[in-house]
């Protein structure tokens, strides 16, 4: 063969492969910063509660909304949907939250 | 109910589920592509016979073009998600995020067959690069998606910064037929399409090198679809890290005016 075939092949393996692992990379540390350092395995670890406003409430895809839960290590978890029309299971109920003082968001 | 929210602090016993669900099939696809392009790297550098005319380097055909073609179909996922986006009673931020993580894996595969080309044209043609039509349209293509990422990630109000970018993506999709079509339309150094030639309709490779061919149209397909979906899911991480950011600062504020 030649050096121009070798070349070829190099740079894009190479390059397919340093994208998707680094894709990985940056995915488990998102995943880490906003679960904390259990959840960089598990999306099924600790989040925050569920009655934040976390999620954009139109961001239902086909997929999420009133999905089964998959966590990354392979287990079935208890999941509270994003999904717009579905409703919270085993969900704690929400925290009624204090009126704020007067002035506090200024 | 009050409609705001608390966030709870680390180390609240609350738990629920990442809305990042990982879809079940997902590590069984990046399985196949895996195993997919393996094969077609075997096949394409240990199987197949050399060509009568280039030789050796017709090995080059398995991955050159499966780049372009990939490239082009994520840039048209991209411009169908945008369209889908603006479109009213579809607009949701799926295809915002889809359109985002389809364009940048395009872009990847806009510059590798860039990259890939290359390495082929210097044996062939004698240069690294030439202002060939096709060569210039491509390029052009690379920067037009470039400049689209970066519209992407001008700070502006979501909505607003989902339209804008929808609309730059179906502008800089004008360019891909303009690509494909570019052989026909301007007398060119590149040869023209050889798998399906739309002029003569037929094929020019035959064989075991026509397997390989296709069997490398569907693995880096497959490798596309799983990037893709590792891509959109990075992109609802940075979403949700975004608003819980702004969740825990506005609560933090208001427990500093609950306190005073």
């Amino acid at each position: 063969m030649n050096g121009y075939v070798e070349a070829g092949y190099l740079v894009i393996f190479g390059s397919l492969g340093t994208y998707g692992v680094a894709l990985l990379g940056r995915e488990r540390a998102a995943r880490r910063r906003v679960l904390g350092p259990a959840g960089a395995g598990s999306t099924s670890a600790r989040a925050s509660d569920a009655g934040s406003t976390s999620a954009r409430q139109s961001d239902a895809t086909p997929s999420d909304a009133g999905a089964a839960s998959f966590s990354d290590s392979g287990e079935s978890t208890t999941r509270v949907s994003d999904g717009p029309t579905a409703k919270p299971q085993h969900a704690p109920p929400a925290t009624e939250e204090p009126e704020p003082a007067p002035g506090a968001m200024s | 109910m009050s409609a705001r929210h608390v966030i709870s602090r680390p180390g609240s016993a609350r738990t629920r589920a990442l809305p990042v669900p990982r879809p079940p099939l997902l590590g069984a696809l990046g399985l196949l592509a895996l195993t997919g392009v393996v094969a077609t790297a075997w096949l394409g550098l240990f199987v197949t016979p050399p060509d009568e005319f280039m030789g050796n380097l017709v090995r080059l055909l398995y991955v050159h073009p499966p780049m372009a073609w990939v490239a082009f179909l994520a840039f048209g996922v991209a411009s169908l998600a945008s369209l889908l986006y603006l479109w009213p009673r579809t607009r949701t931020e799926y295809f915002d995020r889809l359109a985002g993580a389809s364009a940048e894996v395009g872009v990847v595969f806009t510059g590798l067959t860039l990259v890939s080309g290359s390495i082929w044209g210097r044996p062939t043609w004698g240069a690294w690069w030439v202002w060939d039509p096709l060569l210039t349209t491509t390029a052009l293509l690379f920067v037009l998606y470039l400049g689209y990422l970066a519209l992407r990630r001008v700070p502006g109000d979501f909505e607003v910064r989902a339209r804008r970018s929808a609309v730059g993506a179906l502008i800089a999709f004008v360019d891909v037929p303009i690509v494909y079509f570019s052989v026909e339309w301007w007398r060119s150094l590149h040869q023209a399409p050889t798998v399906l030639n739309p002029t003569t309709r037929k094929t020019y490779v035959h064989g075991s090198m026509a397997w390989t061919l296709l069997l490398g149209f569907v693995s880096f397909t497959l490798v596309y679809a799983w990037l893709t979906a590792h891509r959109y899911r990075l992109a609802k991480l940075q979403d949700l890290e975004d608003t819980e950011g702004l969740d825990r600062a506005l609560s933090e504020r208001r427990a500093e005016g609950d306190a005073r």
